[in-house]
C-alpha cells in the first residue's frame, strides 16, 4: 500500500510540474471558460430571477465544454515521446496511472471553478459562492473528470480524438449534467435540502461507480 | 537465469507480422535482431517487454510458463525504443527522480547525479529535457532504462542519434551489465557497431526468425556471409 501511494504521489507531482511548466491544459481551459462567460453575458439578457434559475446551467456548460479541452491535452505529456510504454513499464498496478491522472485533471478541473466562479459573479452580477454550489460542483468535477479520463485515455491513441472525446463522453456524462444543473438550481432558489438532495446522491453514487469501474478496466483499455 | 519465448505468433488484422518466432536468452548474454525495415523486429521487442499480445507462444522463465503481458515480467525489463520515453518538460535529473521513484528504488540526489555523469550528461542535469540534443536524449534514456537495474534490457535501434562517444559509452555500459549477469535484447540497422558487444546475430526475416549466429570472436567480414546469404554475389564458373 505505502508503495502503491509513493507511486500514486510521484506521477501526480510529474503531472502536475509538467502543468505548471508547459500549461497546456490551464491556457486552453481559461481561455475557453472566459470567452464563453464573456459570450453568454452579452447574447442574454436576464433579470435577477432568470440569472439565479440559469447560473447552474450556464457555468456547468462552460466548465464541462472547458473541461474537455483539458482533458484532450492531458495525455499529450504521455503521447509527446511514448512514455506511457515507460509507465506501463515501471507501474505494478496499472489503476495508479489512471488514478494519478484523475487526480491531477480534477485539481485542474478545481482550478477552473475557482477562476471562473467570480469572473462569472462579477460579470452577472451574482453572488455565486454558496457552500451548496460549490460542493455541487465539486462533485460534478470528480465525476467528469473520472469518466472524462478514462476515455481520454482511450481516444489519445486516436487521430480523431479531439472530436471523439465529446462524442462518447458527452451521452456518458448525461446523468452527471442533470444533477448539477438540478442541485445547483435548487441551491440558488433557497430551496430546502431535502428537495435537491437526491441529485447530489446521485452525483455522489456516479463519481463513485466511474472511479471504480475506470481503476477495474484501465488495465484492459491500455493493454488491448 | 534463461529466457525462452517459444512459437511467439503476432498479427496485426490479416497482417502476419511474427511467425511461430523462437528465441532463448540466459544471463550475461546479448543478442542484436537484425533485418529489414518491416520485419517484424520492434513487435518482437514488444511482445518480449510484456507490452504487447500474441496471438499464440508463451514465455517461459527458468522452465516455468508466465504470462506474456505479466505486470510483474515487464517490471524486470527495461524498454529502449524509437521515442525516448522522456518527459521533455522535466529536467533530466527530474526524469530519472522520477523513474527511480516508480521502481521503488531510493536514490539519493547524488546518486541520480552520478547515473547523469555516467552517461555524460552531468552540465545538463538541471536543463529541461526539451532543450537536450537527439543525442543528449539517448543518452539519458538509457541511463533512464538502467536506472532500474533491469534482468532483460530491451533495445530497439540504441545507437540512433549517438555520437562517436555516445556509442562507446552505451557499448560499455551493455558489457558492465552483461557483466553482472543481465541479458540484453537489441536490433541493430548498424550490426557491425554491435559487434563489440554482442554475442549473436539472429536474424527476422518476413516474421519468420533464423538459426542464432554466434560471434565467438569472428570478425564481421567472416559474420557477414552467413547474416545475409542472399546478398553474396554470385560467382560464375570458370
Amino acid at each position: 500500500m505505502k508503495n502503491w501511494l509513493s507511486t500514486l504521489k510521484a506521477l501526480i507531482w510529474k503531472d502536475l510540474l509538467q502543468e505548471w511548466r508547459s500549461k497546456d491544459m490551464l491556457t486552453a481551459m481559461l481561455a475557453f471558460a472566459i470567452l464563453s462567460i464573456f459570450i453568454f453575458n452579452y447574447a442574454m439578457e436576464l433579470d435577477p430571477r432568470q440569472r439565479a434559475e440559469l447560473a447552474p446551467g450556464i457555468l456547468w456548460v462552460v466548465i464541462t465544454f472547458s473541461g474537455t479541452l483539458g482533458l484532450n491535452r492531458s495525455f499529450v505529456a504521455e503521447q509527446e515521446q511514448g512514455s506511457f510504454d515507460a509507465l506501463v513499464m515501471a507501474v505494478p498496478g496499472l489503476g495508479s496511472i489512471w488514478l494519478a491522472k484523475q487526480i491531477s485533471n480534477f485539481l485542474m478541473m478545481l482550478v477552473l471553478i475557482v477562476i471562473v466562479l467570480p469572473i462569472y459573479s462579477l460579470l452577472y452580477n451574482q453572488n455565486l459562492f454558496n457552500p451548496g454550489l460549490i460542493l455541487t460542483l465539486i462533485l460534478g468535477a470528480w465525476s467528469f473528470s473520472a469518466a472524462g479520463t478514462l476515455l481520454a485515455s482511450m481516444t489519445a491513441q486516436t487521430r480523431m480524438r479531439d472530436l471523439l472525446l465529446p462524442v462518447l463522453l458527452f451521452p456518458i456524462l448525461m446523468p452527471v449534467n442533470m444533477a448539477v444543473v438540478k442541485a445547483g438550481m435548487g441551491v440558488m432558489s433557497g430551496a430546502a435540502l431535502a428537495s435537491y438532495q437526491v441529485w447530489l446522491t446521485v452525483l455522489l453514487v456516479y463519481g463513485i461507480i466511474m472511479t471504480t469501474i475506470s481503476l477495474l478496466v484501465f488495465d484492459y483499455v491500455i493493454l488491448e | 537465469m534463461l529466457i525462452k519465448l517459444q512459437g511467439i505468433s503476432k498479427a496485426y488484422g490479416r497482417l502476419a507480422v511474427l511467425k511461430s518466432c523462437d528465441l532463448t536468452l540466459e544471463s550475461g548474454q546479448l543478442l542484436c535482431l537484425v533485418g529489414s525495415n518491416g520485419a517484424g523486429k520492434t513487435t518482437l521487442l514488444r511482445v518480449a517487454s510484456g507490452l504487447l499480445s500474441a496471438e499464440q507462444g508463451k514465455l517461459l522463465v527458468d522452465g516455468a510458463e508466465w504470462p506474456l503481458k505479466n505486470p510483474e515480467w515487464r517490471r524486470k525489463c527495461a524498454l529502449v525504443a524509437h521515442k525516448t520515453f522522456l518527459y521533455q518538460n522535466l529536467s533530466g535529473l527530474e526524469n530519472l527522480r522520477f523513474f527511480s521513484r516508480l521502481y521503488q528504488r531510493d536514490f539519493s540526489e547524488k546518486e541520480l547525479k552520478e547515473r547523469l555523469a555516467e552517461a555524460g550528461l552531468a552540465r545538463a542535469a538541471e536543463k529541461q529535457v526539451r532543450t537536450y540534443s537527439r543525442g543528449m536524449q539517448q543518452r539519458l534514456t538509457i541511463a533512464r532504462a538502467l536506472l532500474s537495474d533491469p534482468d532483460v534490457l530491451i533495445l530497439d535501434e540504441p545507437f540512433t542519434g549517438l555520437d562517436k562517444d555516445g556509442s562507446a559509452l552505451l557499448v560499455r555500459m551493455l558489457a558492465e551489465l552483461k557483466g553482472r549477469g543481465g541479458m540484453v535484447l537489441m536490433t541493430s540497422h548498424d550490426p557491425q557497431a554491435a559487434l563489440a558487444v554482442t554475442d549473436g546475430f539472429v536474424r527476422l526475416s518476413r516474421g519468420v526468425l533464423g538459426e542464432v549466429l554466434w560471434v565467438d570472436g569472428r570478425s564481421w567480414s567472416e559474420i557477414e556471409p552467413n547474416l545475409y546469404p542472399e546478398c553474396i554475389p554470385e560467382v560464375s564458373a570458370a
